[in-house]
This record gives structure tokens, sequence and C-alpha cells, in this order.
């Protein structure tokens, strides 16, 4: 669906985007993740042609962004991390220019706009300018108007940013429930780890203008070999015996607190504790943060050093 | 077939496009009183007190209330184009435009759309005007109200596509005072429609011969008054040549404007 | 506290804002665009047309005690703008905080406001030397100038604290600015005399303290005659006064 091609954006000689080569396939969920300023939404509007790259280009449902961007448009929705509706209209009239905008033919218009509004539930506040919506309503009244012409492909440009939880939740519900009913391909960028290992079926995390890890969230998370297991030891231990146990991939002593990563901690948890004596112990399933954390530390140091690649490769055994 | 096809669809464009310019500007009344608000003063504070120290040498017994009538019209034109057009300082900051520049509607589209909002309220700014301007004892000729509805369209079109020139290229908000300080207000000052032209120091009349307000003014003292100094025809070729490079001007900044 | 530390507070703030208006003159000078304008143009060519009965003075010279008081007040009545930008970034709530009593503060600041009130004053009076604009210049009469174009800067400036306490944006505040100069400008004595106006806007322009300025400043550049001038100042004293302890009262609702 997406084909990304050696696609950069400098600003002066600094690289926002940093040669990304990138492919997702229809009907996936895909994930950018990334820090504020990696580069994620620069990625997001060059795909939605509203800026041209440096050097490189994509394909976006088989039109190629630089010489086909009206065709590109016509193919995406999208929706911008600030809301950009018109807040001195109503909601429907924001969704009939745009209906107009798309060229949704005339006898479709009404009904897909009632239509759309009903899936982000809206029906019933059509009327209001958008002025007196909260901040979700306004969130969810941009993904209606981003599904108002069917795309092929929809971006979200960080959805949930400055939403309070309970909102968010319900926005992950709406794209979920999206995804189901309609035949899309989903591109999201987000800084909350949570978001993307809820959501996506596969993940880039981007770090300084560069894909630094792409998988499904699953297997990045196995990055960090196994579930992560904290000790606090009522004497100082000998960590020789504990290196030996088979499960236990990695052990480091920091603060005086034992961090260990552990294949299937719930079961061998037992048999580590024969091994010390434990003031409390504390363990849990990796999630993407620590993934993140660990990469994104790792390339800091790598661009450095350099040769990050060899390195991730690594990882992978 | 298929242009007759996308013709239309560029009519939709354009009517959504247009659509939404007139909704905002019949929603914010605040700006449309204030913006009546200032030609009045002018009309009944300055024509007034003026009118009752000043002679004029208007060539006829028309007094300065009346004299100046024509030039308040078009004052109101200008601060209303100009100031429509370099909104799109705002669409950008608020991020309106972006929605729309990522549809499937070329810039040229999206320029004439703006373009045409911009006539649109001038146009009604205008008609208000002269509906108060028959309390001062103005009367029109239906050819003449045809007449000032073409200098309205293309005085407006004319300072809309200036505003929106002007306005791709600003970044930041403050800018806005300086096109007040030195795009509107020498438009204003220098078009002649506070004062006759012919009585000017030599310097200033090369000036103001290159305002384009000053034909249109010219042009609706013609129309409305009687009283223009250079024939209709002429400074309505003037103006149109105005439009028609300053039209170009304002879709090629616009086209080349940055979308984030 | 004691008078002394109040007007040594006073003047801190002013001087520190004085020490701002180094960093960004742009809008002393956009702001000069305007009344420069008036004076180039209004005011040459219908001193040119001769078609004004303003007395024994010519159109220009009586315009220009009105365009020198114009240009003051379009710089103070827009001082409210940077008194939001500041709020928004947090000065004025550090300020709010110090011991220095809200009248100093609002003192201190309207002073700052009246230095650039004086660079305008003075840039105007430069452009009607340039323009050989008959105008006297004793001495004494052009310092007496200056001192109600502190004064008047003082009294507008409060003002528009006073408004910016209310509106709280930038927005607003440009928006309230741009209804209120024109219509302050014309009904006053400026660029006609009271007695050529309509009665209703005689009763309007006796109550614009614009007209006590203007007056006062015709006096002292045209005229000589100084009958008038006690009460054009005492008027505006007494304005400035009423505008610096309202905004003093209602400053601290910025931070809200």
């Amino acid at each position: 669906m997406i084909k990304i091609r050696n696609l950069t954006k400098k600003y002066e000689s600094l690289a926002v985007v940093d040669n990304i080569n990138l492919e997702i396939e229809k009907g996936e969920i895909f994930g950018l993740l990334g820090p504020n300023g990696a580069g994620k939404t620069t990625v997001i509007h060059m795909l939605a042609t509203l800026l041209k790259p440096t050097s490189g280009t994509a394909i976006v449902n088989g039109y190629d962004i630089i010489t086909e961007p009206g065709k590109v448009r016509s193919s995406i929705g999208i929706v911008f991390q600030a809301p950009s509706s018109d807040d001195m209209l109503t909601g429907y009239e924001n969704l009939k220019i745009h209906a107009f905008l798309y060229s949704v033919p005339s006898y479709e218009r009404e009904k897909r706009i009632q239509s759309v509004l009903e899936l982000v539930g809206l029906a019933d506040r059509q009327n209001d300018e958008v002025k007196k919506y909260s901040g979700g309503m306004r969130r969810r009244l941009e993904i209606a108007r981003g599904l108002l012409h069917k795309p092929k492909v929809m971006f979200l440009d960080e959805p949930t940013l400055g939403l309070d939880p309970s909102s968010r939740e319900m926005m992950w519900e709406y794209i979920q429930k999206l995804v189901k009913e309609e035949d899309m391909t989903f591109i999201l960028t987000t800084h909350y780890m949570e978001e993307a290992d809820h959501l996506c079926n596969r993940i880039g995390i981007i770090d300084q203008g560069k894909i630094i890890a792409l998988d499904t969230p699953a297997n990045l998370k196995k990055i960090i070999g196994g579930d992560i297991v904290k000790i606090k030891p009522k004497s100082y231990p000998n960590l020789e015996n504990l290196k030996k146990l088979i499960y236990i991939r990695k052990i480091e002593l920091i603060n005086g607190e034992i961090i260990m990563y552990v294949d299937n901690a719930r079961t061998n948890m037992p048999d580590i504790l024969l091994h010390l004596e434990a003031e409390y112990v504390e363990f849990r399933s990796p999630d993407l943060n620590d993934v993140f954390l660990k990469l994104a530390s790792k390339n800091l140091k790598e661009s450095v050093e350099g040769g990050f690649m060899e390195r991730y490769a690594q990882y992978g055994k | 077939m298929l242009s007759m096809e996308s013709n239309i669809t560029i009519f939709e464009k354009l009517y959504a496009l247009w659509l939404r310019e007139f909704k905002v500007f019949l929603r914010e009344r605040s700006r449309l009183v204030a913006s009546t608000f200032t030609p009045l003063l002018w009309l009944f504070v300055i024509g007034i007190g003026f009118g009752s120290v000043a002679t004029l040498p208007t060539g006829s017994t028309i007094g300065y209330q009346k004299f100046i009538f024509p030039g308040i019209i078009c004052m109101s034109i200008i601060f209303t184009s100009v100031f429509f057009g370099s909104y799109v300082i705002w669409d950008r900051k608020f991020d309106f435009l972006k929605s729309v520049m990522v549809a499937p509607v070329g810039r040229g589209t999206i320029f004439v759309g703006k373009a045409l909002g911009g006539m649109t309220s001038s146009l009604i700014q205008s008609a208000i005007l002269l509906l108060i301007g028959v309390l001062i004892g103005i009367t029109y000729s239906p050819l003449g109200v045809i007449e000032v509805i073409a200098i309205v369209l293309l005085l407006s079109f004319t300072l809309t596509s200036l505003g929106l020139a002007i306005g791709s290229y600003m970044q930041s908000l403050e800018g806005f005072q300086l096109i007040v300080s030195f795009v509107v207000f020498p438009l204003f000052f220098l078009s002649g429609a506070l004062f006759p032209l012919d009585k000017l120091p030599p310097w200033l009349m090369v000036i103001t011969s290159i305002d384009p307000a000053t034909y249109a003014v010219d042009a609706m003292r013609t129309v409305v008054l009687d009283i223009g100094s250079k024939p209709f025809a002429f400074d309505m070729v003037i103006v149109l040549v105005y439009a028609i490079s300053l039209g170009a001007i304002g879709a090629y900044s616009f086209g080349r404007m940055k979308a984030v | 506290m004691n008078i002394i530390q109040f007007l040594y507070n006073a003047i801190t703030i002013a001087e520190m804002e004085a020490r701002k208006i180094r960093h960004d003159t742009t809008e002393l000078w956009t702001r000069l665009v305007q009344p420069a304008l008036w004076l180039l143009i209004f005011g040459e060519t219908f001193n040119a047309m001769r078609a004004m009965s303003t007395g024994s003075f010519s159109y220009i010279q009586f315009i220009t005690p009105g365009i020198l008081a114009q240009s003051v007040l379009f710089i103070a009545i827009f001082y409210g703008i940077t008194v939001v930008w500041e709020r928004d970034v947090g000065i004025i709530t550090k300020l709010l905080s110090t011991p220095a009593s809200h009248v100093s503060i609002v003192l201190g600041k309207s002073l700052a406001a009246s230095i650039r009130g004086i660079f305008q004053a003075m840039m105007i009076f430069v452009l009607a030397l340039i323009l050989e604009v008959h105008i006297r210049l004793d001495p004494i009469d052009i310092a007496g100038v200056f001192a109600v174009t502190i004064l008047f800067a003082m009294c507008f400036s409060s003002l528009s604290m006073l408004l910016a306490s209310f509106m709280k944006t930038r927005d607003r505040m440009m928006g309230i600015g741009q209804a209120l100069t024109m219509p302050l400008f014309f009904a006053s004595n400026a660029i006609y005399p009271i007695s050529a106006m309509p009665v209703w806007l005689q009763y309007i322009s006796k109550c614009n303290p614009l007209s006590y300025v203007v007056d006062a400043m015709r006096s002292m550049l045209l005229s000589g005659s100084y009958e008038n001038l006690p009460l054009d100042i005492l008027i505006l004293i007494a304005s400035t006064v009423v505008f610096v302890s309202l905004a003093s009262v209602t400053i601290k609702r910025l931070l809200e």
C-alpha cells in the first residue's frame, strides 16, 4: 500500500528524516513511534504531499507522492496533530465543505456525512459550532472528516495527544472499530508506547530521523529478552551463581537492586529465590517503553560510534 | 464528457471554499460591526465636521460629506479586502489551511475561492454603505448600481490578491500590524478618497497615480456623483490591469507558499 | 511603604522597560507611519487647498500639534498588548509577586510608555521641521510640550493597562485599540476646531482628554497664549491619576 524509498528531508544540512525505507501492507495498522522531534510528523507530512522531500520518494496507493500528488491526496485521509476544523462552522458544515472538496458524489453526500457522524458519535451535536466542542469531540470530528471520502489510507498524527485518559480510550475504541468495519490501511504516529502496543500490528521506532527498529510489538519486546525482574537482596548476593541459570539472559546490579531479564519469570521465580534472600521482589513483562529506551540510548551512543545496525542484528540472536 | 465533469467538480470545490469564507464572515459579527463602524465615523464625524469648515474646490455645489462618500466606500473595500487576504496568516497558524491543502484541490482553486470570499465580503460592506448613502442624499440609477458593483468587485479582487500575496510570505501574526501601517493606510490615504487630487503638490500626485485605489475612487465618483476627473472607462481599464497583475502575483505567491 | 522606596520601585521598573525598547524598535517605527502620513498627505493637501478656516494659522500649523498627540496616543493605547505579552510569558506574575506596590508597578510601566511616546513626538517634531511648518521653537515651550507628552502617554498607557486587565488576550487588545484610536482622534480638536463641530460632537470632544492635550500643545507650539494651559494640564493630571489608580486596582486580574 505504501512504499517509502530513501525518503529524506533536510533543513539546511540537518536531516530531520534520514533516508527512510519502509513498506506498509494493505490492511495494516502501522505505528511510527518516537520521541518529540524524531521526525514522525515530517514523514506523515511528506506522505500526505504537504511537504516536498529533499530526496527519495514514496508510493501511496500506487501513486507517486512527487509526480502524482493530486491522486495521492484523493486516496488518503489525515488527522492532524492539532485539530484543523474551522471552529466558526458547525461540525456538519465542516464535513459538508470537505465532501465538496473531495468530490463526494452529490447523491451520496448527505448519507456519507450522516454515517461518519454516527460512527464517531457526533450525530446529535452536528449543528453546534466546533468552538463549543471538547478536545475529544474535535478529534473525533477530524476522524469523521478524514473518513468522509472513504480513503484507502488513513494517517493519524498523534491522534490522542492532549486527550484525557478516558477520551484516549474512547479514541482507541473508535480506531479499532474502524479497522474492523472499513477496509483501510492505518498509519499512526505516537509517542505513547502503550498506544502503539494497544493498536498497532507493526511498529517502526524512529529516532533522529532514522528507523532504528521495525517489527511487531511482541517481537520488539523480545529485544529486551524476557520479563524484567527486580530484586532487593537482604545481603550482598553472589551473582555468579545466578548467572549460571539458563533462563536468566542478563543480570545487572543497579543501586543495590538486582535487575534481571528472565524467560518466563512467573514459573522460574521460585527457583531464583532459592539462590538468594530477598527483601522484596517485583516482576513485569517488558513494554515498548523498555524497548524504546534501550534502542534510543543505544542509538545515541551509536551516532557517535557508528555501526548500530550490526549491533542491532546481534540483538536478534 | 470527461472535461465537463472536471469542470463541474471545480465549481463545486470553489463553491465549498467560498461557502466557508462566507459563513465565517457572517458569524464574525464583531468584525462586521467594526468594519462598518469605521467608515461611518469618517462619513459622519469627518464628513460633517470638515464640511462645516472646509470649502473644497470640488467644482460644484457638492458638500464635503458627499464628496468623500465614494472614497469612504473604497476605503471600506481597501480595509476589508487587504485584511481578508492577509487573514491567510491566521488560517495557517490555526491549521485550517492544512486541511484544505491536503484535499485534492489545486492551489489555484483555493486562491480563487479565497478571492471570491474577499469579493463577497466587500460587496456586503459596500451594500450597507450604499444604503446609508441614501440617508445623506445620494441617489443611484440602475446602471449606476451595476457600475458600482463592477468597481467593488474589481478593486476587491485586486486588493484581496495583494493581501494574499503578502500574507503568504508572512510567518507571524505580528506581520499584520506592518501590513496595516505600510499597505492598508497608504493605499487609503494616497487614493484621493478624502480630497481632490488635482490640487496636490506634483511629487504627491506621482505617488497617488501608482495607487490602484485612486482609479477606483475616481470611477466611483464618476458613477455616484458625476464629478470624476478621468473617463470611467479609462479608470476601469487601469483597475483591470492592476487586477490582472496583482491576481497573477497573488496566485503565484499563494502557489509557492509552504503548506506546513 | 515610604515615598522614596515607592519612587525607587517605579523608576526601577521604568528603567527595566526602557532597556527593552532598545531591543525592539520595530513597533515604534511601524506605529509612526500613520501619523506621518496624516501630516504629510492630509496636512499638506488641505494646507495647499487653503480650504480650512483655522483662524490665523495655516492648516498644517493647526494640525501639527494634533498629529503629535495622535502619534503618542497610538503608541500609548497599544501599550497593553506588551503587558498581555508579558503576562503570557510570566513576567507580570513575577513582577506582581515582588514587594513593590501595584501603584508603583503601573506608574513605572506608564513611565516606560512615555519614553516610547517621547520618541514618537520627537520624530513628528523632526518631520514638522523638515516640512518647514512654522512652530514656536522657544526652549521652555518645547520642554513643556514634552512634559505634556509624558503625562499624556502615562494617562493613556494606564488606560490601556486597565483594558488589558479585562481583555487578557493580544487579539482582543489589538481589536479594542483599533476600535478606540479613531473615535478618540476624530472626536477631538486634533484635526479641526471644536467650534466647527456639530453640537453633539462638541460635547463628546469636551469629555475627551485628547482635546486638552492638543489644546495645551497648540498653545505652546503655536499661539503662545497660556490662559487655557492650567485647565488643560489640570484635567490631564486628573485623568492620569484616575487611570493609574484604576489600573493599579485591576492589574492583578491579569494573574487570573
